[in-house]
């Protein structure tokens, strides 16, 4: 299937969330440097992960256990993160572009969650979208007219946005826990949620990864109107 | 990097006191409340006028005394100088200062409105330079756990809950933050190009049948084999010790070169350096591209592209050329200089890498270490050390003469980084505060004062692997004079970090994509990380080491568990 699937499934997966960048922290050194450390953090968690993974020899009949380790293993790594934001926030705040903007709490939880994402997304997809230069192709077994690299994609677009709005979301509950914790809450379950419903991929439910695609951009629509909801609070 | 013990001053509470005699606390406050931004109404602090206060005895030494407390006003006490302000400050009065327990209350509320109205002002007071709110702001400091929050004002849903237990920024630290943030993007962007170039070569030669001798695959069935496992461990090290030697040899010769003076000789030796690397490595790396991608090439034309190549790429990096340009070939010989180097069998490369660092840190940290060596002799003797440039936006530092040893791998060559943002920062400083001595005192704590580093700004400082923090003199004439010499570089990143940051992720490109991104993650956390660092010791740091323990670490993390975890997962489609 080779370049045109290549490019096909790479700017389904990034195009978006690429795009974001470009438009949105490109031009500003502090979110890259952010994006880059929650980048860093993001990786930590997954190393941690996959150790875990590692020494327990889980096999593929154990990926619910392994994703509930991953995904609290990463909203732990998201806490940190917020933890270490926080110390650094009076710095960061005044040496922003804008100083006395009320929203830069925001742009700061909007870099991170990217950072988050495109790491998260890079690692899982970029082996199978280097697989799709090549000449085979691997069918999705849910869904036998799609293509494993192109639910992949999808999936990969989903959770970076994903990832983007829980660390909104995270910060807003992390900062007032007493008050909002139901978005620290929402973030832990819609993270668990979703990546359940990508089990649905490969199982052998019969277009299955429709259902995983539904879901996912259930939870992000609702992600999103909530983070609306968080950034139409600051005043 | 909050916690910059340097220049911790606190500026809560910095309109305490004020040795102004010709206004009253209220209007003073008033002033700086109703326009933040103008500096107007503090310049009068240095012209005083007297006429209408009764003459009072100073509060420290007795003598007549104008000045008097801005907080406590009429009823507090008077001074004579500022001096005797500050000491009486530090001695007695900063305990009954009225401001200071009002300050107190306030906080210990936590009223928002409140803080913002004492806060307001103190953006622009330590423009007034008086040295005792100087001190204030340290007492304060030091007194207050519970500082007020600078956010209060940008964003007050902050303060509600818990107080912030970090340090405080002025202006200046708040402008160096800015400034070491743009250095740090500034530093990225060829960095990662240089780093992607050489994924890129490495993916390329990968492809090719017979290019590599040791591919990674038949490396790893040699190292399976029991029997010659510790023989050939026993020869990477070799290798590498070798390798070791040898840029540490060079490196002492590069350093006595230029300790007695034989400039010519080096820069002759670093054009023929360049020219190697460019014409053979680009003809290596040529061919190979050929090589997988079929295109026929006939011989003639090749050697006259590569000489083209070669040639322009001496000329513009030697002696001038478009800015672009240059940037170009430096980046280009990293990564060329990097692939040349993943021949190396991988043991030998983590071996090597992890030597080097070893020999950075002595290099540079170390009294004797002979970067150090070199960086002190040619302050001491007022020469530049020749370097290769990586300007950003200067094309007159071509003027001066350029080095370079890649070859040798301790690289010479530093990554000049434009100080467009702080020279202008610089400027509306000498414009808007008068009282620069207050301010150069202010850097002076800082530790980096502007004399001093004045001297140290004259030196393009040339290390294999360190980065050098630069600030401006604050004083705008210095600042006009010595434009030609006072490079307003920022930090420096010598060639050669550029060129292992691309060994250890061309190495981490040999073995899968998820240890390449692991890698490249990695070494921009170190680098990030070292220039944090930086901004707190203000000193020439080793940049490798950090960066190369992250991307050796995480390598092998990746490699071992993560490749097969993402494999597991992503063959079932699970998104985590």
């Amino acid at each position: 299937m080779t370049l045109l699937t290549f490019f096909g499934c790479a700017l389904t997966a990034f195009g978006p969330s690429l795009a974001l960048f470009f438009l949105t922290i490109a031009k500003d050194a502090q979110l890259v440097i952010l994006m880059i450390s929650s980048a860093f953090f993001w990786l930590i968690s997954i190393l941690v992960a996959s150790s875990i993974w590692f020494f327990s020899k889980s096999d593929a009949t154990e990926n619910p256990i392994t994703i509930l380790y991953s995904v609290l293993l990463q909203e732990l790594f998201r806490w940190f993160l917020y933890k270490i934001l926080r110390r650094a926030e009076n710095g960061l705040v005044l040496a922003s572009a804008n100083p006395k903007s009320p929203y830069n709490v925001s742009a700061f939880a909007f870099a991170s969650g990217l950072g988050f994402g495109l790491m998260n997304g890079l690692v899982t997809y970029i082996n199978p979208l280097i697989i799709s230069v090549g000449s085979g192709v691997i069918m999705c077994k849910s869904c036998p007219t799609l293509t494993l690299f192109f639910t992949g994609a999808i999936t990969t677009c989903l959770f970076i946005l994903l990832h983007t709005t829980w660390m909104i979301l995270a910060f807003e509950g992390f900062r007032d826990p007493k008050r909002n914790y139901y978005y620290i809450i929402w973030v832990v379950l819609s993270h668990l949620g979703a990546s359940y419903a990508t089990m649905s991929n490969q199982a052998d439910i019969k277009s299955g990864c429709v259902i995983g695609f539904v879901i996912n951009t259930v939870l992000l629509v609702i992600s999103i109107i909530a983070s609306m909801r968080t950034l139409k609070k600051i005043k | 990097m909050s916690n910059n013990p340097n220049s911790n001053l606190q500026d809560t509470n910095n309109n305490v006191i004020e040795t102004s005699t010709n206004r009253t606390t209220g209007d003073s406050t008033n002033t700086t409340e109703e326009n933040p931004t103008s500096t107007l109404g503090n310049i009068n602090t240095s012209t005083l006028e007297l006429s209408d206060i009764t003459i009072h005895a100073c509060s420290n030494c007795g003598e007549p005394a104008q000045y008097l407390c801005i907080a406590c006003g009429q009823s507090g006490p008077r001074y004579c100088s500022s001096k005797c302000q500050s000491e009486d400050w530090t001695r007695r009065h900063s305990t009954v200062c009225s401001k200071v327990t009002l300050a107190g209350q306030i906080n210990e509320e936590g009223g928002d409105e409140e803080i913002a109205t004492v806060r307001k002002p103190n953006s622009k007071v330590h423009g007034r330079g008086n040295i005792a709110q100087i001190i204030n702001k340290r007492k304060t400091n030091i007194q207050r756990g519970n500082p007020i929050s600078p956010s209060s004002t940008t964003d007050p849903s902050f303060t509600g809950q818990e107080p912030l237990s970090t340090s405080q920024f002025d202006e200046d630290q708040v402008d160096e933050f800015k400034f070491y943030m743009q250095q740090i993007y500034k530093i990225i962007k060829p960095v990662v190009l240089c780093i992607l170039l050489s994924v890129l070569w490495v993916k390329i030669s990968i492809l090719a049948p017979n290019f590599r001798p040791q591919r990674p695959t038949q490396q790893f069935i040699d190292t399976s084999d029991d029997t010659s496992e510790s023989a050939q461990i026993f020869n990477s090290f070799l290798a590498a010790a070798v390798i070791i030697g040898n840029i540490i040899i060079v490196t002492i010769i590069i350093v006595c070169l230029f300790k007695y003076g034989f400039i010519k000789i080096l820069i002759g030796f670093f054009m023929v350096v360049v020219l190697l690397l460019l014409g053979f490595m680009g003809y290596l790396l040529i061919l190979t591209i050929l090589q997988v991608l079929q295109i026929p090439m006939d011989y003639i034309t090749l050697s006259f592209a590569l000489w083209n190549f070669a040639a322009v790429g001496l000329i513009s990096v030697f002696w001038k050329g478009p800015l672009l340009l240059q940037q170009t070939y430096l980046t280009i010989m990293s990564s060329l200089m990097a692939f040349s180097l993943t021949n190396l069998s991988s043991w030998t490369t983590w071996i090597l890498l992890a030597l080097l660092v070893i020999w950075d840190l002595v290099a540079v940290l170390c009294p004797f270490g002979p970067l150090r060596i070199l960086v002190e002799s040619s302050r001491n003797d007022k020469r530049e050390i020749p370097a290769l440039l990586y300007s950003v936006n200067a094309v007159w530092f071509m003027a001066s003469p350029s080095l370079s040893n890649q070859f040798t791998s301790s690289s010479l060559n530093s990554v000049r980084q434009s100080l467009s943002s702080a020279s202008s920062f610089q400027v509306t400083v000498g414009e808007e505060i008068p009282l620069s001595e207050n301010i150069r005192y202010n850097h002076g704590e800082g530790g980096v004062s502007g004399e001093s580093n004045e001297n140290l700004s004259q030196i393009p400082r040339r290390q294999s692997s360190s980065l050098q923090p630069r600030s401006q003199p604050p004083n705008n004439d210095s600042f006009e004079e010595e434009e030609e010499e006072d490079e307003r570089s920022g930090l420096k990143l010598g060639l050669g970090d550029f060129v292992f940051y691309s060994v250890l992720v061309a190495q981490a490109a040999l073995f899968d994509w998820i240890t390449t991104v692991a890698c490249i993650v990695a070494v921009l956390t170190g680098l990030n990380t070292t220039i944090f660092l930086l901004a707190i010791y203000k000193k020439a740091l080793p940049a490798l080491p950090i960066s190369i323990a992250f991307g050796m670490l995480f390598y092998f993390v990746a490699r071992n568990t993560l490749v097969p975890y993402a494999q597991s997962l992503g063959l079932s489609l699970i998104a985590v």
